[in-house]
């Protein structure tokens, strides 16, 4: 009950204020998206009537034959995908330090006060960001050995029961080390804000803290879990219900809430880990 | 004088009788004393036959043979010598032709101790009516690739010719070693598949020219329609399954069984062994035939829940070839579900005897056990009955069971998505088959031998897509039932014979009383493919006239098929044409109150052999409304990907 509580506590429009922020830089980005599959499809398809036979044809053959008519590079394509991801990689900790710093601070809300606080704490959380690339380093290990195991195991003669409990146990073993990866990346970033001290001590503080807390940690992650997986079930239910009766900018919205709900969601469960280790940051003053 | 030469030749006469009854009595003590059973196997009186007896030690990978096989020579010319495959030795070790085409030559050292390879040892071989022992006289041939370590193709010198006309029964003893089932054949823990096990005689043309050819990773087959009766040993516990009807099952001693099987009139035989197979047997009435077909269900014990999707997917596949093709002439089909370690042996072919393919871990939203099931049943007759070179014309079985296997996946799942049919995405069975078809490169002429293909992409996209879609275009052409027609036809004149593309070609003339030899002269065994285009569409008013001058051209960028063009005018009109001339453009001009707003190549999509559908229709001015639409939902995808990257 306690931890729902504290789950609870991240309810509010604070948390949907800071959801907001990190939705518009992704939204911003997406846009990039957005418009490189637009120039995709309308440089393949031309003046081509073939997207508005997919009843005919069928979506797969549709577009099979759209790519296939791409008269650029793929793999130019893929090369600035990859790129892509970085740079929003690097984009989500400048978001995620203008948050923490602004959950932590308890300060207002604002979009201002938010990119201030990125500004400002940027370069912490990017160092905070590569020490923990180990971290996400050695939660990667176990899955890859238990692969590396079981591809070994069934090379000479393929076992349908041991397939079977090999796809359980790494399941649950990724989801395990999931939580824990990324909660030591969160307490990490906390940890570095509150204390002042520097990201290897926080990143040790921060391990400390997860493997102390390991129940409430997980419970918090499997809300996270459970409940996006709720919202998609019922999103996807919604859609498609509803996509073929409405506009398109209707759905493009409420493809929008739907990213926007993702967020405040981590947004209560990063609410949640603060609650866990809260000591005010004036009372440390 | 006169009288001594009567008697000489009267002599002569009784001398030569007695010869021939000498020879008859030879002959006979021959067959009862070796050939009881062969007698059972009536019928075809120049038919090849075979007699198998074999052992199977599991424990041991080993099986030991001893086959008879009574051979005629039905050619014009004395043969001197015999040409027999020895397929088991393809798995010998990294040497051979098989194995030069996969990518064990890779293999380190230390992989390849870990494997256990095959062979065939021919310990004896001779022809027992002539008391001939022919096992010193053995060389191996490689016609295809000049690879002298690969031994699947033996020439044995025959110390006498075999006359044309003459029969010879020839007695075969062979140990083989069963190896790990690398590609269709092998013994993966208890499971055991053994196809292209026994020694085999080669096809011998009425020329005297014999058609053989090594074991490649790209096989075809080409076989001599024979009949089978295998008796196979095998420890109590296991299971049998194989080519034709179980005529004896019984325990033999201690902890032995024997199995027999028989069939008439087939390529090959091929058989399974596995305690944990768990049988199931129903029967099915097909019209026409006076007795049930009975339906042998050999399933894997750990896919229980496989069972009504195999069932199903066999009655209605058995039940569809009985109202368009045939009934489905023998009296038993024999359905094969390996288990996971022996997945390798899965989607395969052999007479009366299918492998299918299931995986708990695939989700039932994918077809691949109904396809597996429906294109196995296809190959029993456009391999099985319809015989043919598989080696120099596959598409003659792959892509016309191809083209069933698209047909009946589209009925049975009543086009719901015959191959995917999940939340997200349906994807059609011929969709995939397209996408072979339209991605791979015709880098060469693809009239050759199908292990000279540079690759299985190569070959998949042509014989397999390539030619079931050229079929679907004619049947879409000419109509559903009017090909069926045809083929009703064509297979009645071809079954229990080998059949070529030069013969279908000349009978799909003459069945529809007109030339499609540019069908086949362009899409089957070549490297064209088809593309319509539209190149342009303008419209333009006439002057201060209410009346639009409208131009449309279209091209035939590659290929030739007959098709429909559509015009599409602004109010709703529309004007229909039917190009079928073999000309590399066309023209329209034609005026109209109203000016055209898009052209249409193939409006009904009926020609799915067309590789680029992009340019099948241009508008005039387009709307990119569904563009956008589909923009929303690809962007969506990618919007979500980046909100999962840890905030």
């Amino acid at each position: 009950m306690d931890i729902l509580k504290t789950i609870g506590r991240g309810f509010g429009l604070r948390s949907f204020r800071l959801a907001a922020y990190a939705w518009l830089f992704n939204i911003f980005f997406s846009f990039i998206i957005y418009f490189g599959f637009y120039m995709v499809f309308t440089i393949s398809a031309g003046s081509s009537m073939i997207s508005d036979n997919i009843g005919m044809y069928g979506l797969f053959t549709v577009l099979m034959d759209i790519f296939n008519n791409f008269p650029g590079s793929f793999a130019l394509l893929m090369s600035i995908c990859f790129y892509f991801i970085i740079l929003y990689a690097v984009s989500s900790v400048f978001i995620s330090a203008g948050i923490f710093s602004v959950m932590i601070e308890e300060e207002k809300a604002t979009f201002f006060t938010l990119l201030s606080s990125s500004i400002d704490n940027f370069f912490r959380f990017l160092k905070v960001f590569l020490i923990n690339l180990i971290n996400f380093g050695i939660a990667l290990l176990p899955m890859v050995f238990l692969v590396f195991v079981f591809w070994k195991t069934m090379e000479r003669s393929l076992n349908e029961t041991l397939s079977g409990i090999f796809l359980i146990v790494f399941i649950v073993i990724a989801v395990i080390l999931m939580i824990f990866s990324v909660a030591i990346y969160d307490y990490s970033r906390i940890i570095r804000l509150r204390d002042g001290k520097n990201f290897f001590f926080s990143f040790k503080e921060g391990i400390r803290f997860v493997f102390s807390h390991k129940k409430n940690i997980v419970l918090i992650f499997l809300f996270y879990i459970f409940s996006s997986a709720v919202l998609y079930l019922i999103f996807k239910l919604l859609m498609s219900v509803a996509e073929d009766f409405l506009g398109l900018i209707v759905v493009f919205l409420l493809y929008q809430v739907f990213v926007l709900v993702r967020y405040f969601l981590k947004i209560v469960v990063i609410n949640g880990e603060f609650e866990l280790i809260r000591i005010p940051y004036s009372e440390k003053e | 004088m006169i009288l001594i030469n009567k008697i000489v030749l009267f002599l002569s006469l009784i001398l030569i009788l007695s010869f021939i009854q000498g020879e008859t009595a030879i002959d006979q003590d021959h067959e009862s004393r070796d050939l009881r059973e062969l007698q059972e196997l009536s019928g075809g009186r120049d038919r090849t036959k075979y007699q198998i007896t074999v052992k199977a030690f599991p424990e041991k990978r080993e099986l030991e043979g001893v086959e008879i096989i009574r051979w005629t020579n039905r050619s014009v010319v004395e043969i001197n010598s015999l040409r027999l495959n020895l397929f088991y030795n393809a798995f010998r070790d990294t040497d051979s032709t098989f194995f030069s085409e996969t990518s064990a030559y890779k293999y380190s050292d230390k992989k390849i101790k870990k494997l256990n390879f095959g062979s065939i040892n021919l310990q004896k071989i001779e022809i027992i009516n002539r008391d001939e022992n022919i096992t010193g006289d053995l060389t191996y041939m490689s016609p295809d690739d000049r690879n002298t370590r690969d031994m699947t193709y033996a020439d044995f010198s025959l110390k006498k010719p075999v006359l044309p006309g003459q029969t010879i029964w020839i007695k075969a003893e062979f140990k083989l070693k069963i190896p790990d089932i690398f590609y269709k054949t092998g013994q993966s823990g208890k499971y055991i598949f053994m196809a292209h096990w026994y020694p085999r005689v080669c096809i011998l043309k009425d020329s005297g020219e014999w058609v053989g050819h090594q074991f490649h990773r790209m096989p075809g087959f080409y076989s001599e329609f024979s009949d089978y009766h295998v008796r196979i040993t095998v420890p109590e516990d296991f299971k049998v399954g194989a080519t034709g009807e179980r005529i004896l099952d019984e325990k033999i001693t201690g902890n032995v069984k024997a199995v027999e099987f028989k069939q008439k009139n087939v390529q090959d035989f091929a058989w399974t062994a596995y305690p944990d197979f768990i049988e199931i047997k129903e029967k099915i009435k097909l019209k026409g035939n006076d007795f049930d077909t009975e339906i042998i269900l050999l399933l894997s014990h750990r896919n229980r829940s496989a069972k009504e999707r195999y069932l199903n997917a066999v009655k209605f596949t058995l039940k569809y070839f009985e109202e368009n093709l045939a009934s489905y002439p023998f009296r038993t089909l024999t359905v094969v579900d390996p288990p996971l370690q022996g997945f390798n042996s899965s989607g395969h072919e052999y007479p009366t005897l299918i492998t299918a393919a299931y995986l708990k871990i695939l989700p039932a939203s994918l077809k691949y056990s109904e396809l597996a099931v429906i294109q196995g049943i296809a190959h029993q007759f456009w391999y099985g009955i319809a015989g043919s070179d598989g080696y120099r014309e596959p598409w003659l079985d792959e892509g016309i069971s191809v083209f069933y296997e698209m047909e009946i996946m589209d009925k049975y799942f009543e086009n719901r998505g015959s191959l995917l049919n999940s939340l997200y995405m349906r994807i059609f069975d011929w969709e995939i088959k397209r996408r072979s078809y339209i991605t791979f490169s015709p880098l060469e002429r693809s009239k050759y031998l199908t292990w000279n293909l540079i690759n299985n992409k190569l070959l998949v996209g042509n014989v397999y897509s390539k030619v079931s879609l050229l079929f679907r275009s004619l049947k879409n052409t000419l109509g559903e039932e009017e090909l069926a027609g045809f083929f009703r036809y064509y297979f009645d004149k071809v079954k229990f014979t080998h059949h070529n593309t030069e013969k279908m070609r000349n009978e799909f003339g003459n069945y529809f009383n007109r030339d499609y030899s540019w069908a086949f002269d362009q899409f089957v065994g070549t490297d064209k493919n088809l593309d319509t285009a539209v190149y342009s569409v303008k419209a333009g008013r006439i002057g201060k006239s209410e009346k639009y001058r409208n131009e449309v051209v279209f091209v035939r960028k590659s290929g030739y098929f007959p098709v429909e063009l559509s015009l599409k005018l602004k109010g709703g009109n529309e004007k229909k044409i039917f190009w079928e001339k073999d000309e590399k453009w066309k023209k329209v001009i034609f005026t109209d109150d109203n000016p055209v707003d898009f052209a249409f190549v193939d409006p009904d999509f009926k020609i799915p052999l067309d590789i680029n559908l992009v340019n099948n229709s241009k508008a005039v001015r387009k709307d990119n409304g569904v563009l956008r639409k589909l923009t929303v939902k690809f962007g969506f995808y990618f919007q979500n990907i980046l909100a999962s990257i840890i905030l």
